[in-house]
């Protein structure tokens, strides 16, 4: 039987090929795994390290008359966020985001893109130096591609960087409805000594998924209900993976409406690239939280240390799942007695807040407290001391002295003496 | 002179025998209730329906009215027990009066006089009849007959309208009772909503204007809870005095309307009569069979004819008397002879009163197609108003306030998820019981309908509609209302889904 890692290498060698058409993975995306569903493993017979998609994939390819041919459908997906929460989005081969292109600066590459969308489509290749009329903008580049039909688009790729595709064609709904990717290009010359064990592509993205309902919804500006990375929340993401002494780096790139402070916890990491590639390296910076605004992308790369790391935006309600937004402040009111009279005319009916939202995970993972159909829970995640409350744009970089495969290596274990503890009481001397 | 006792003697058992001697003061002008009994079962003679009523079983007693009531049990509580009603049926007994005094013959006179000529008395006796009383008694009698129905026809409108009130009334004050209780319900949800924002206020997390938006609502909510209980008092003391009883009778009614399938009529049924021309038009004879009004119309023709009859017969005269004479001449003797005592008929003929009888037979049949087309009308009306509140009510009932339950549940599960703050939620709770409040409000105006329906058919079963709908399912159409109210399928208030009756305060 083959596995991830021998499809993956497979195919970089250009002999895996599922045709040119039809191939998609059907409308079901993968359920999250326990860790990426690409391999994590570093080791390749390549000049660059491959980019890990956690959640995700890279998509293969067929080398063609010296020229990299891919296929991108544009489909349908019925696409998980996380467990209890399924919607029917839009993406490319059969999950949101599509599978990340990855290519070396110098290739020709030639993309078949189909559509199997009922309305017309176009890729826009972000960021990427190439022939105005491969530029994928509706009505300006090129005629929308009709749905049914298939285009190409063929060009040298004249850079290296993080970079990203999504349509230019009913730009607005088609981005709301999960149609984007990461296209990573590594540079023709491999910088020996920069040289990254671990690479991983995040794509941040925001939904406007109601409650109750199961197809985003387009009109949103502001309200989202759920902040993405590669479309999964916490805690379906993917950990990233690395171990102890590794140089990792993540690639960020937003497709979402709101710049993200993308903050890690445990080190502080280079900002070595963007868009426009990797940076010279005296214009690296040191940085513990970078913001990557919308339409950007960011590389952060560091030495891992051994610890489970949070990585996620910091923008607080970024790292929420669906809530509300103009409530009454419930905090401060002991509301038990009145809770109690509400309850005579709304059976069920629980007080909240008063002392903070903290019981709120408590109550749902208890679960008597039911919430609306396809609609998760404000915070979720439990590690191994209790409720992590947290969710949406949240991940944790699990990095270990030896790991086993891609497997999880479970909870980081503090050694003896690095852990916070509790104390029975305060000298009394300390300044307050 | 034994002539003249011959000639007494021989119209004394005449005039005795055309007297009526029976017992003329019957229990009609009688107050006490334990006359009231013949009254009531006389009922059954003059209208069935109204005697069904009357000797229904009924549980309530001035003693102990602290039981459910049910309509048909205020109907019979109020034949057997309300003074108004009580002055109709004692009407009856002046229009019985009347009937009998109208079929005696009159009097005969008896005329004596004395005149004294050249020193001595001439004394003169006589005794006269109306000849025409005798030879018309006959007529008469069946006269006085037909008015006598013609006011008995009136009491039974009278006493028609007063049961059709006092079912309105019963209708009306379960209505101002479920109502206010819903009305409790509302303003039980502003409170709630007012303490939240009061307990907010107090913690600095909602600001004072804020809060009193709240107050308002709670204030607002309040005066209608106030006012909803008024109403259901006023409608109770109105009841009461339907039925006679005295004010804080401590009367007992249910507190919701009824409103299973089996009380309402069906959008179905009702549609086949209204569709169906033979059904239509059976439900028309019935009406016209039985509506007071129509016998009152009827008994009055009957009446005109026989008069008509009686005047043609009279050959234009007006009075025809025959008398037995007796005179004593001064000498001393008497002359005793017959004597005949008439109108003649030369100039007036009675033609003035044929020719009114005969206008007013004619404006009679008029009024008769009148009245037909009234009542038809009556009852379109009736069955188009109760098809278009019987589908809105099953609407609320079926769907729009189920729907305000499943909207409060989703609510409730987007509350638990803090999507939605718990002022949104009770606020969807009071739209539920504001929704129920509408949906009470036109179970009233059913009711009401049903009321003026039954009134309008001259029906007082509400178990008749069945009989009218030719094939339709017996389980879709209305049984008798009376029977006490059983609580739908789903439980339009939680908090009192059994219906329980309370006493009036």
């Amino acid at each position: 039987m083959i596995n991830r890692r021998q499809l993956l290498l497979g195919s970089a060698a250009g002999f895996v090929s599922a045709g040119l058409s039809g191939r998609s993975a059907g409308t079901q995306t993968a359920q999250a795994p326990a860790t990426n569903s690409s391999s994590q493993n570093a080791a390749t017979d390549r000049p660059y390290t491959p980019v890990v998609t956690p959640n995700g994939r890279t998509l293969p390819y067929k080398m063609r008359d010296g020229v990299k041919e891919f296929h991108l459908i544009a489909e349908e997906v019925d696409h998980e966020f996380a467990e209890g929460t399924r919607i029917k989005a839009w993406g490319y081969n059969g999950s949101t985001p599509g599978p990340t292109l990855e290519a070396v600066e110098g290739d020709r590459v030639r993309i078949f893109v189909t559509n199997r969308l009922k309305e017309p489509t176009t890729v826009h290749w972000h960021g990427l130096i190439l022939p105005f009329g491969m530029d994928g903008v509706a009505g300006l580049t090129q005629k929308a591609i009709p749905p049914g039909e298939s285009w190409v688009y063929e060009f040298t790729l004249k850079q290296h960087g993080t970079h990203m595709y999504h349509p230019h064609a009913d730009e607005m709904l088609q981005m709301a409805m999960g149609m984007m990717g990461m296209f990573i290009i590594h540079p023709k010359q491999q910088d020996d000594a920069n040289h990254v064990d671990r690479d991983f592509a995040l794509l941040l993205h925001n939904w406007a998924i109601h409650p109750g309902t199961y197809r985003p919804d387009p009109s949103v500006m502001t309200d989202f209900d759920l902040w993405t990375i590669n479309s999964k929340v916490f805690p379906a993401i993917a950990p990233l993976l690395a171990q102890n002494g590794e140089r990792v780096r993540v690639r960020v790139g937003n497709l979402s409406m709101y710049n993200h402070p993308m903050h890690m916890h445990g080190v502080q990491f280079d900002v070595t690239g963007s868009d426009g590639g990797r940076w010279p390296r005296g214009q690296w910076r040191k940085e513990v939280t970078e913001i990557v605004g919308v339409g950007q992308t960011r590389d952060l790369e560091f030495t891992a240390v051994a610890g489970d790391w949070p990585l996620h935006c910091h923008m607080s309600h970024h790292t929420m799942n669906a809530m509300g937004h103009e409530l009454p402040v419930t905090t401060g009111v002991d509301q038990s007695e009145l809770a109690r009279e509400i309850r005579q005319m709304i059976p069920g009916y629980m007080a909240m807040g008063e002392n903070g939202m903290s019981a709120h995970q408590e109550h749902i993972d208890a679960g008597h407290m039911r919430g609306p159909q396809n609609t998760l829970a404000m915070m979720g995640g439990r590690g191994p001391y209790g409720p992590m409350e947290m969710g949406g744009m949240f991940t944790l970089i699990k990095v270990r002295d030896e790991l086993d495969g891609d497997n999880d290596p479970g909870w980081f274990e503090p050694p003896q003496g690095t852990q916070a503890y509790r104390v029975n009481s305060v000298p009394d001397d300390l300044p307050v | 002179m034994p002539f003249q006792a011959f000639a007494l003697l021989m119209l004394l058992p005449a005039l005795i025998a055309c007297s009526t001697t029976g017992d003329v003061m019957t229990a009609y002008g009688k107050t006490d209730d334990s006359h009231q009994q013949p009254l009531l079962l006389a009922l059954h003679d003059w209208s069935p329906a109204l005697g069904t009523i009357a000797t229904r079983p009924v549980q309530v007693t001035t003693d102990n009215p602290a039981t459910i009531l049910n309509p048909a049990q205020a109907q019979a509580f109020a034949l057997q027990h309300s003074p108004a009603i009580r002055s109709i049926l004692a009407s009856q007994g002046i229009a019985d009066a009347d009937y009998r005094q109208a079929t005696l013959i009159n009097n005969p006179g008896f005329s004596a006089s004395a005149l004294r000529a050249e020193g001595s008395w001439k004394t003169e006796f006589g005794i006269s009849l109306g000849i025409l009383d005798w030879l018309t008694l006959p007529m008469r009698k069946r006269l006085a007959g037909a008015e006598l129905e013609a006011a008995r026809t009136g009491a039974l409108t009278a006493l028609t309208r007063e049961l059709g009130a006092v079912r309105s009334r019963y209708f009306a004050v379960v209505a101002a009772r479920h109502a206010s209780r819903q009305q409790q319900q509302t303003a039980e949800a502003a409170r709630l909503n007012a303490e939240l924002a009061r307990q907010l206020n107090q913690a600095g997390n909602l600001s004072e204007l804020e809060q009193l938006r709240y107050e308002d609502e709670l204030a607002r909510q309040q005066l209608a809870a106030q006012q909803a209980i008024t109403d259901a008092d006023i409608r109770l003391a109105e009841l009461e005095l339907a039925l006679g009883l005295p004010f804080n009778s401590e009367l007992v009614v249910p507190d919701a309307l009824p409103d299973t399938d089996a009380d309402l009529l069906t959008p179905a049924a009702l549609r086949a009569i209204l569709q169906n021309a033979d059904t239509f038009a059976a439900l028309l004879t019935t009406a016209m069979q039985q509506r007071p009004e129509v016998t009152m119309m009827r008994n009055t023709r009957e009446s005109l004819e026989r008069r008509l009859d009686l005047q043609q017969k009279q050959f234009g005269m007006s009075e025809l008397g025959l008398g037995l004479v007796t005179e004593r001449e001064p000498d001393g003797s008497t002359a005793s002879g017959l004597e005949l005592d008439l109108s003649l008929p030369l100039f007036d003929r009675g033609q003035h009163r044929v020719s009114s009888i005969q206008s007013r037979l004619v404006q009679l049949t008029a009024d008769e197609q009148a009245l037909q087309l009234a009542i038809a009308h009556q009852l379109s009306r009736n069955l188009n108003n109760l098809l278009n509140l019987s589908q809105q009510v099953r609407q609320l009932r079926d769907q729009d306030i189920p729907r305000q339950q499943r909207m409060l549940e989703l609510v409730l599960q987007e509350y638990n998820f803090m999507l939605s703050g718990p002022f949104e939620l009770i606020s969807v709770k009071q739209q539920e019981t504001e929704t129920v409040m509408r949906y009470v409000s036109l179970l009233e105006r059913y009711w009401a309908e049903h009321a003026d329906f039954m009134q309008h058919s001259a029906n007082t079963a509400d178990t008749f509609v069945a009989g009218l709908v030719p094939t339709s399912d017996p389980s879709a159409l209305s049984p008798d209302s009376s029977s006490p109210h059983s609580p739908a399928p789903h439980s339009l208030d939680s908090e009192s889904s059994n219906h329980q009756e309370h006493h009036h305060d």
